[in-house]
Parts: structure tokens; C-alpha cells; sequence
């Protein structure tokens, strides 16, 4: 009796560990059925062709742009902080970047790189490029950049006013100066060389300056500069 | 970009046909070519010379240490107010960008973000599980923390930012292997908002095998973690986060050291199984909060993962949820190992901006040097990179494929 009992308790166990492990399997199941012969593999559908409807991007065009470019209260704190206490400068340049296509640098950017832009190169106001600039398209350097190397320019090129170039200059064709641009600064010392004419706004401060078809001296640059590039020149005003 | 050849081109073919004005400067591609060896930098310079708003930037010997040394490049000739960021295995409808720069018309939003969805997700198991992880994780978990005002995460990829802000708050922390969680705290603290715009779909290459994703997992990890050291306090003080944005923020924080919590939880139930709940246990009600967290925790993103496959009506895919219990295993092995790494980054790091104390005599010191030689060989040869994913460049293959089925279906609908 005793020992039907015991074959009972132990037919029991094991049924409970059978349904236990059973429910452990049929878990997965589930899944490796899934896996092995996949009904939904996905990806998810994303039209990649979609676009957004007139409708609505005319309703996205009516945001206000100044309030949209506007930081809120706090912020305009944070950034105010932040902007005291951001170190610019970096003295041991060894890292060179190559640009293809024509580039804009913003208003008061840092490029602590040596740049080579195979394309134009125009920089808002009051950029400080740390290391050299070798560009072979148009260069136009906005007011009071300062350049710590040296500028090789493969076509015109455009100093707007106080820029400060550490070395020399050296451009293939037309050179238009602004007044209070300073080239040379450094320790290095250093002149203009041009393969073209060199226009002067104002012959002030000591430059030195080669020009293997000549150097003008003009009331305004902006007479002298060709209408292509007045154009640039005022599009990166705005 | 560091070694992409396999899918440069499909994504500098996807912004060439993005539905985006650009014609008046707004629009510019800065492809980052960062010091590859293989084609990519004929392949972006081949793009670059062909449209006019694509510009490529080519990091010569000094690239391959990681995106956040390449985007502070790229942002440095970016003239725009708004930055989008992509990784090269990406691949963007033709409005995600229109999608991703609506949000910056609300002028508390710094950042924003969209949705991942893995492209090549029948390739393997680990693609596959990568898919659910992903869709829980957009559609339910941003989705949830942007709309009820707490913190959804700026990813680093398919999202974008204020250019000024960035500059505000300082720019991408190059020491940081999650420079996207570092970004996120600092906008959050400096009382600006990350969006999530789950209409912003965008394709990505998921990793292949379980190697490929250990060091993908490793890397966020870490990064995660070395946020949680540096912002935990100052969440906690934040005088601009609400209370509810400062108890997110903490769990977001934590969210990698989960899997270390789910092993202790572990660890301690086969301890007291074995030898008997010790008399301590008495007095730490808190493990009581383990076993809860070990209960629960582990459950949250296979709920998280099958409500999002249900609202994009692949209720099949459901079916695979049990088998994350995998990636929940690999997760517990591979997160716990990062917290100790990311532990010992910290000290490095902190060992390193001492200042040199006085010359003391000198001791032996055997025990610290060879401590310092395993930090050493540790932060030099194991943790301190960027390790590189690798791309099967499938994607726009699996992308045709779904796509003609979609095709086939609808028509048979209208037949």
C-alpha cells in the first residue's frame, strides 16, 4: 500500500515537472516557430518616396523665423555663461582638413584645423582661423577675421576690413584689401605676393606687398571688386 | 564616415532626393569623410563635386577616434542654425527633414529626435531582436517620455540640435562614448526640451551577430554610465527640472546599470534559496526593492516591445518575444561588465587631472604599479575606443525587397 503511494507521489511529480517544463517550452515555442519560418520578418514599411503635402508645409512655412531662432529667457542665460567662459585659442595646429565643395563658416567660429578648400571659401565676420588656408576657388574673408598661419588662394581673393593674417598671403589672381587689414603680425612676419593686381582701399600700415601686373590704390574697393563677387559679398552681409 | 564604401552612397543618394528646398543655402550635406582607408573618400568627393550643397571633409591620419571628434569638425563649417545628424548606415525618407526641423518652430526645444527602424531585420536573430528592442524603445518609451513632459533621449542619429546651443553648452564631449546622452543632459539642464517625432522614420543597418552587438552594447553602456557619474547630482539639484522630469531623468541615467541590478537580484535569490534568508535580511527591507525590480524590471521592455509592435500591426512578430530573453541574458552579462569598466574610466580619468603631490620617499609600491599597469593596459587597450560597426551594406537590398511586396499586397487589395 505504502509503496503504491509512493509510485502515485512520484507519478504526480513528475507530472507537475512535465507541465512545468512544458509551459517553459511552449514559451518559446512560440517564437523559434516565428523565427524558423518568419510570417512577418519585417523591416517595418517606411515609403522612403514620401514627402510631406503642400498643405502642411505651407502651415510649417507661416512659423515665425525670429521666433523660431529666439532662445527662451533661461537660455539666452545659459549661453551668455557659457560664451564668457569659452577658451578660443589653440596654438599647436597639426590637424589639416580637406573641403570639397564651397563653404561658409559663421559669424565668430573657431577653426582651430589647417583648412583645404577645393571649392570657394567664405567666412562671416569675426572668425579666427588657427591654422593655415589653402583655397582653390574664391576666398572672401569677412571683417576682423584673423588668420594665425599663412593664406594661399588659387583664385580672387577679398580681405574685408581689420583682418589680421599672421604670415603671408600669396593668391594667383586678383587681391582686393580693405582698410585696416594687417598681414604679417607674426613673428614670422610677411608680405602679399599676387600673380594678378592688388587693389588697396587705403594704402595705411605696413604691408608688404608684390604684384606681378601691378597695385591700385582705390577710394573703395567695392569699385574696383567684379560684380559676381559684390554679390557674394553682400549675400554674407545678410 | 570611417570606412563606410558599402553605404556611402545610399545615404548621399537619399539626401540628394530629400524633399527640401535647396537652392537658398538653407540645405547643406557635410559628409565627414573620418580618415578611412577604403573608397568612401572617392565616393563622398564624387557627390560633393556633383551637387553643390554637399561638401565633404576629409580628416587625413587623425580620424577613426570616434563621432563626437568628427561632428565637432563638421559643425565648424556648418552655416546653419539647425543641425541634423545621420550615421552612414542610415537611410532617410525623402521628409525626414522637413519632419525633424518642425519641431524648432516651439522656441524651448533645443533638440530633436525620430525613429529608428532596423532595415535588415530578417538577416539574423540578433537583426530580428533588434527590430522589437527598437520599435519598444521609440514608439513606446520616447514616445511616452515626450508626451508627458519628462526626458526623451537626443539619440546622436536620425535627430539634430540648435547650432548656438550646442556652442552654449559646449559642444560634443570628445571623452564621452555616448556623446548623445551627454547632449541630452546638457540641453535638459541648461532648461531647453528634446522632441521625438516618431513620424520621422528612418532605416538603419542593425548589427549582425551577438560580437558585433556585445561591442555596440559595451560602448552605449559605457557611455551611459559615464553620464550617470557626471549628471546624477546635478539632476537631482537641477533648479530648472520638474520633479517628474528629475525622477526620469535619474531611471533614464540608470537605465544601462538595470541589467547589474537584475543579476544582484539574481545572485541573491539563488544565495537565499541555498543557504536560507540570513538574519540581515530582516533589517534591509531594500531588498525587498531588488527582488521587486527583478520582478518587474525584467518585464517592462517585452510589454514596452509588444505594444509597439502591435500599434504597427506586426502582431506576428509578438511571437518572438520570449526569445529576448536572450538579448535580456547577453544585456545582464554585458551591462554589468560595462559599469565596471565605465568605473574605472572614472578613475583614470580622475588620476589623470590630479595635480602631482609632493615627492614623498619612495616606497617599493609594487601592489599600485601593477594596478596601475592593469588601468593602464585597460584604458589603452580595451575600453577607451570607438569600436567600429561594422555594415553589411544590405540595407537598400532588404528595403527593394519589402517594398515590392508591399506592392504586390496592395495590389491584390485593389484586385
Amino acid at each position: 500500500m505504502g509503496r503504491e503511494v509512493n509510485r502515485l507521489a512520484a507519478f504526480g511529480y513528475l507530472v507537475v515537472l512535465g507541465l512545468f517544463a512544458g509551459m517553459i517550452v511552449l514559451c518559446f515555442i512560440w517564437g523559434v516557430w516565428e523565427y524558423k519560418k518568419p510570417k512577418d520578418p519585417g523591416p517595418l514599411f517606411i515609403d522612403l518616396d514620401r514627402t510631406i503635402d503642400e498643405r502642411s508645409e505651407e502651415r510649417a512655412r507661416r512659423v515665425s523665423k525670429a521666433a523660431a531662432s529666439e532662445p527662451s529667457a533661461h537660455s539666452r542665460k545659459a549661453i551668455k555663461v557659457a560664451e564668457l567662459s569659452e577658451p578660443i585659442q589653440n596654438p599647436n595646429v597639426d590637424e589639416t582638413i580637406r573641403v570639397r565643395g564651397d563653404v561658409r563658416i559663421p559669424k565668430g567660429e573657431v577653426i582651430p584645423y589647417n583648412m583645404i578648400v577645393e571649392g570657394n571659401l567664405t567666412s562671416q565676420d569675426d572668425v579666427t582661423f588657427q591654422g593655415g588656408l589653402h583655397i582653390k576657388g574664391r576666398a572672401i574673408i569677412g571683417a576682423r577675421n584673423r588668420i594665425e598661419k599663412s593664406i594661399v588662394c588659387q583664385k580672387e581673393l577679398v580681405l574685408l576690413e581689420d583682418v589680421i593674417v599672421y604670415n603671408c598671403i600669396d593668391c594667383e589672381g586678383l587681391v582686393f584689401i580693405k582698410k585696416g587689414v594687417r598681414v604679417g603680425v607674426g613673428v614670422e612676419g610677411g608680405g602679399i605676393a599676387s600673380a594678378s593686381t592688388i587693389c588697396l582701399e587705403k594704402a595705411e600700415g605696413p604691408l608688404k606687398i608684390y604684384s606681378k601686373e601691378g597695385i591700385r590704390i582705390v577710394g573703395s574697393v567695392r569699385e574696383a571688386i567684379p560684380e559676381d563677387l559684390k554679390q557674394i559679398i553682400e549675400v554674407k552681409a545678410t | 564616415m570611417h570606412k563606410e564604401e558599402r553605404v556611402a552612397a545610399d545615404i548621399l543618394e537619399r539626401f540628394v532626393e530629400m524633399d527640401y528646398p535647396k537652392d537658398d543655402g538653407r540645405y547643406e550635406v557635410i559628409a565627414i569623410d573620418d580618415g578611412s582607408t577604403d573608397a568612401t573618400p572617392s565616393i563622398v568627393d564624387e557627390y560633393a563635386s556633383k551637387f553643390p550643397f554637399i561638401k565633404a571633409i576629409h580628416r587625413a591620419g587623425n580620424g577613426g577616434n570616434g563621432k563626437p571628434e568628427a561632428l565637432n569638425i563638421g559643425l565648424k563649417v556648418a552655416s546653419n542654425e539647425i543641425v541634423l545628424t545621420f550615421d552612414a548606415d542610415y537611410l532617410p525618407p525623402r521628409d525626414c527633414v522637413k519632419r525633424l526641423v518642425a519641431p524648432f518652430a516651439d522656441v524651448e526645444v533645443g533638440g530633436v529626435m525620430g525613429r529608428v527602424v532596423p532595415v535588415n531585420s530578417p538577416e539574423s536573430l540578433v537583426t530580428r531582436l533588434m527590430d522589437i528592442e527598437r520599435a519598444g524603445g521609440y514608439q513606446i518609451n520616447q514616445q511616452a517620455r515626450y508626451n508627458l513632459n519628462l526626458i526623451p533621449q537626443f539619440g546622436g542619429t536620425v535627430g539634430g540640435f540648435r547650432r548656438s546651443v550646442l556652442k552654449a553648452v559646449g559642444e560634443f564631449d570628445e571623452t564621452k562614448l555616448a556623446e548623445d546622452t551627454d547632449l541630452t543632459y546638457k540641453l535638459y539642464l541648461y532648461g531647453w526640451k528634446v522632441a521625438y517625432v516618431n513620424a520621422a522614420e528612418c532605416y538603419e543597418e542593425a548589427v549582425l551577430s551577438w560580437d558585433m552587438r556585445e561591442k555596440q552594447l559595451t560602448r552605449w553602456a559605457i557611455g551611459h554610465d559615464q553620464c550617470l557619474f557626471e549628471y546624477f547630482f546635478e539632476t537631482l539639484k537641477s533648479p530648472v527640472l520638474t520633479f517628474w522630469q528629475k525622477v526620469d531623468g535619474i531611471l533614464l541615467l540608470g537605465v544601462y546599470t538595470t541589467p547589474l541590478l537584475i543579476l544582484i537580484g539574481w545572485l541573491t535569490g539563488i544565495f537565499t534559496y541555498l543557504a536560507g534568508a540570513p538574519w540581515w535580511c530582516y533589517l534591509f527591507p531594500a531588498i525587498l526593492f531588488v527582488f521587486a525590480y527583478n520582478s518587474i524590471g525584467n518585464f517592462a521592455v517585452f510589454a514596452e516591445a509588444g505594444g509597439s509592435l502591435f500599434l504597427d500591426q506586426r502582431r506576428r512578430s509578438i511571437w518572438l518575444l520570449p526569445l529576448m530573453l536572450v538579448d535580456l541574458l547577453a544585456n545582464v552579462w554585458v551591462c554589468s561588465k560595462a559599469f565596471f569598466q565605465a568605473i574605472f574610466l572614472r578613475q583614470r580619468r580622475c588620476e589623470q587631472v590630479k595635480p602631482p603631490v609632493w615627492a614623498k620617499t619612495q616606497k617599493r609600491g609594487v601592489g599600485k604599479d601593477n594596478y596601475n599597469k592593469a588601468l593602464n593596459s585597460f584604458w589603452n587597450n580595451n575600453t577607451h575606443r570607438w569600436d567600429k560597426t561594422e555594415r553589411s551594406g544590405n540595407g537598400m537590398h532588404y528595403y527593394n525587397e519589402r517594398k515590392n511586396s508591399e506592392i504586390k499586397r496592395n495590389h491584390g487589395k485593389r484586385g
